[in-house]
This record gives C-alpha cells, structure tokens and sequence, in this order.
C-alpha cells in the first residue's frame, strides 16, 4: 500500500518501447556462427571440435572472453593458415572445415533449416545421441588471440583480382577447397551468370521443407555451417576493424563457395569491406554486379548502407 | 516436475543435445536482443550470447521448468553482461560511427520499417544514460513488461529498490532520448 504507483509512460516514450518490441529476430548467419561455436560444448567429438575451433578462431578473438574448447593450439595454426590466401599454407583451415563436416555442420544447419519450426517447438533433427554422448564439456580456454594476418598487406588487393576461373560447386565442400581457386562474384565487374535454381538455393532465410534427409542435404547442410562459419569470422573482424582480416575471409569464401548458399550476405559484406578499407570504386564495382545478379535480394538495403560505411 | 524439465530440456550428463539446440533457436533471439539492450556493443555481442549459452548449458539442471525460461536467462545474461563491463568493455574500440549495419542487428529487410529501426536505435541510445541496475529494471518493466514483484525477484533486490530504479531509470531515460531527437532536429520536445 505504502508502494509507490508505477505512472503510464509518456506517449513518446511508450512508441519507442514498443518498436524496441518488435525487433526482428537478429540474423540467421549471425546465429549460426554462434551455434556453430558453441558446437564444441553441446557435443561433438574432440576432432570435430577441434575443427569448430580452427574455423571459428580465425579471425574471431578480439575482445572474447571465454571461448570454449578452442584449443590453443589449433588455434595458433588457424591464424597462420589465414594469414596467408596461398592454398597450401590455408590446409589447417581446411583440414578443420573438413572435420566440421563430420558432426558440428549438421547441428548448425540443420538449425539453419528447422529454425522456423523452433517457434512451434519442433525438436526433429539430425540425430546426434552419439556425438552428444562423447560430448566434451571443456573449461573455458583463454584463447590465443589470432595475430593480424602478416600476409593481409596484399588480400585486399587479392580479393577483385583473383583467378577468374569458374567451377561448378563442389557437391562436398571441403574437398571441393582443396580443388582450387575459383572466381568472386563480383571482382571483374561482369557478374557470373546464376542459374535460377542455384539462386534459390542461395535463400537461407527461406531455406525450404526441412525434411530432405537425403545425403545431398546432409552435405549442403555442412556446406551451410562451413559457410557461415568463414563469414562470421570476417563479420566479427569487421566489427573490431580488422578489414584486412575480413577481406581474407570474405576472399576465402568467395574462392570455396563462388556459388555458395550465403554469397549474398558475402557480397555484402565484402562491399562493406571495401567501403571501410577507402576502396570506394572497387565497393561500388562490387554493389552494382551485386544488384545486376540479385535484383530481388532482400539484402539490398543492407548493401547501400554496406556501401555507405566509411573508412 | 523437475524431472521433466530435464527430459524436455536435457541437462549435461548423457541427455541428448538436441534439446539444448532446440532451447537455442527458441532463445536465441531473446538473450541477443537482452545483451544489446544492457548495452553490450554490436561488436562484442555474439561473443556474450555464446557466453551466456554455455552457461545456460551448463547450469540447464537447476533450471526449475515450472517457471517461464526468460527471466532465467535475463539473469544469466545481466550477470554476463556485469562481468564483461566490469573487465572488457574499454578495451573495444568503437569502429563505427553509428547508425551502421552493425549497430543495426536485425536481418533487416525492406520491409523493415526504417522509423522502427530509428526508434529501436534510439532506445539503445537512451539506454546508454543508464547503469546496468537501472537499465535492467527498465528493460524489464518497460520494454518486457514484467511486474514489479518478479523483477524484484529477477534481480534479486527488494521491490521498493525496483520501483525507485524504475522511477530514475525513466527520468533519465526520457531525458536523453529527448535530448538526442532535439539533436536530431526532431521537433518531439516533450
């Protein structure tokens, strides 16, 4: 009784809060990556693990606190192998992205693709008891912070120039890493011709019936987490400043997946890349190819703000 | 009751991770948007969610199901995001100036509107006038909604401690979010 009554907000204030409400989910790449780092607590064999944390230590460790289960290691390794956008020196990457493949991939797409269901929780999924059993539950490992890359003197300039070579995707991602080079959507300025079906495909916000338990899915879902994994490192180092960073990793995605299902969200922050490192003709290049080839893209307002960023 | 919760939501010990992943999807949306609005950095967040769920992994036992989850993880997130203030956050540089796609965290699409985005950003902006106690009673009430007396419980403070923080939290608020818009050459004053 002796409580003092709360007063209604002022109307301004109250529409603020109430579009504070309606916030839109963040977005399903960000969620992914986070799902793909924590796959190494939730259960997945030490090596597959092992392979989360190369991926996700890339270019990630800036301002982390606990990141678990990433090996020290490894991790070190994974920085050197990204530094550098010579193939060869990149095989712990790889080698780590493979080993995704085996277990973590399939939790973190599978994600991708059920995360609409979650809202009427629906708990299918790719089955993984056996991965869960083996399930490590590590300490927080203070993690080895990733030297800015030594070789990122040049990525930016690699990044539009590279080997304008197209290939089909690889049907299994990672192996399809180790087959080389291929070219970035938009790099030369004549975006590559993309076939509607693959255009569709690339849609991870409507990613499609869930149920495809063929083993293609299985693979696209790998392909999916490997993905996100790649650009969530080169989102986070944009984040911190890192651009050189982040072209490295936007480079690497666009040579392992030109066709890949989250090209547009790579484009777009490869514009954003461009914008922040002052290379504002290569960004717009890059913008242009981006609206010739996804016309419809509902990424299209994050690209002009992409394309607005200063350095 | 117990029992179920961990049926349904599986703690640690050779349950299947499945639940975890499914309790992630479901909240994933929440705890993220709860770390922004105590005022973690764009640039940080994805690391405090990743936080904060390895500790709701950790801890899915004492999880008491016959409760609604929220508040649960509002107080993991809140202590996360004290922890982080209290050593980390100094340490980030602000890259971006504002109003950038990285403030901005939403998939966001056209058909978004930009006066909600504007409105959200503000609110964050508003925020910013405020400690981390006050933020956390503002949240609650103002923007989730909450009563006075489970707050007083989220929080662990007594309920007249809520409604005092409320009081100022909304004072302050109000007054740098009217501030910012005047700046803005919003002609919103009061």
């Amino acid at each position: 009784m002796n409580r003092p009554a709360v007063e209604p907000l002022a109307e301004d204030i109250a529409q603020l809060f109430a579009a504070e409400r309606r916030a839109p989910r963040p977005s399903a790449l960000r969620e992914a990556g986070v799902f793909a780092r924590l796959q190494p607590l939730v259960g997945v064999t030490a090596a597959v693990a092992t392979g989360v944390g190369v991926a996700a230590g890339t270019s990630a460790a800036a301002g982390t606190t606990t990141a678990p289960a990433v090996g020290g290691g490894v991790t070190t390794g994974a920085a050197t192998g990204v530094g550098t956008v010579a193939l060869p020196a990149s095989k712990a990457l790889i080698a780590g992205v493979a080993l995704l493949v085996g277990g973590a991939g399939l939790g973190t797409s599978a994600y991708l693709t059920l995360r609409d269901d979650a809202r009427k929780g629906v708990t299918s999924g790719p089955t993984r008891e056996a991965a869960a059993r083996t399930a490590v539950s590590p300490r927080p490992a203070p993690v080895v912070e990733p030297l800015e890359p030594s070789a990122s003197a040049e990525p930016a300039e690699a990044l539009p120039a590279s080997p304008p070579i197209t290939a089909p995707r690889p049907p299994a991602a990672p192996m399809g890493v180790a087959a080389g080079p291929t070219r970035p959507l938009a790099g030369v300025g004549s975006p590559p011709a993309r076939s509607p079906a693959s255009a569709t495909g690339l849609r991870t916000r409507s990613p499609g019936p869930s149920a495809r338990a063929s083993a293609s899915a299985v693979e696209r879902r790998a392909d999916m987490a490997a993905e996100s994994i790649l650009l969530e490192g080169a989102r986070r180092a944009l984040g911190r400043g890192a651009v050189d960073a982040a072209l490295v990793d936007l480079d690497k995605h666009a040579r392992t997946y030109p066709e890949g299902y989250l090209t547009e969200e790579r484009e777009v922050l490869s514009v954003r890349a461009l914008a922040l490192a002052g290379r504002r003709e290569s960004a717009e290049r890059r913008a242009a190819a981006f609206r010739r080839t996804f016309p419809r893209s509902i990424q299209l307002e994050a690209l002009a703000r992409a394309l607005d960023a200063k350095p | 009751m117990r029992h179920e919760a961990n049926r349904v939501l599986g703690p640690p010990p050779g349950t299947s991770s499945i639940d975890f992943e499914t309790l992630f999807r479901q909240q994933f949306s929440y705890v993220f948007r709860t770390l922004r609005r105590l005022g973690v950095r764009p640039a940080e967040v994805d690391d405090l969610v990743q936080e904060v769920f390895t500790v709701v992994f950790r801890r899915l036992a004492d999880y008491d199901p016959s409760r609604p989850i929220e508040p649960w993880l509002f107080g993991i997130a809140f202590r996360t995001a004290s922890v982080h203030r209290r050593t980390l956050s100094r340490r980030i540089v602000e890259v971006f100036a504002d109003g950038d796609d990285f403030r901005d965290d939403d998939a966001t699409g056209p058909e978004v509107a930009a006066a909600d985005r504007q409105a959200r950003h503000l609110v964050l902006e508003g925020l910013e006038a405020l400690d981390l106690d006050h933020r956390a009673v503002l949240i609650l009430h103002d923007i989730e909604g909450q009563v006075v007396p489970k707050i007083a419980e989220t929080l662990g403070v007594p309920i007249n401690t809520v409604y005092s923080r409320l009081r100022t939290a909304r004072a302050k608020f109000a007054t740098r979010v009217r501030r910012l818009r005047r700046r803005q050459g919003e002609e919103e004053v009061r």
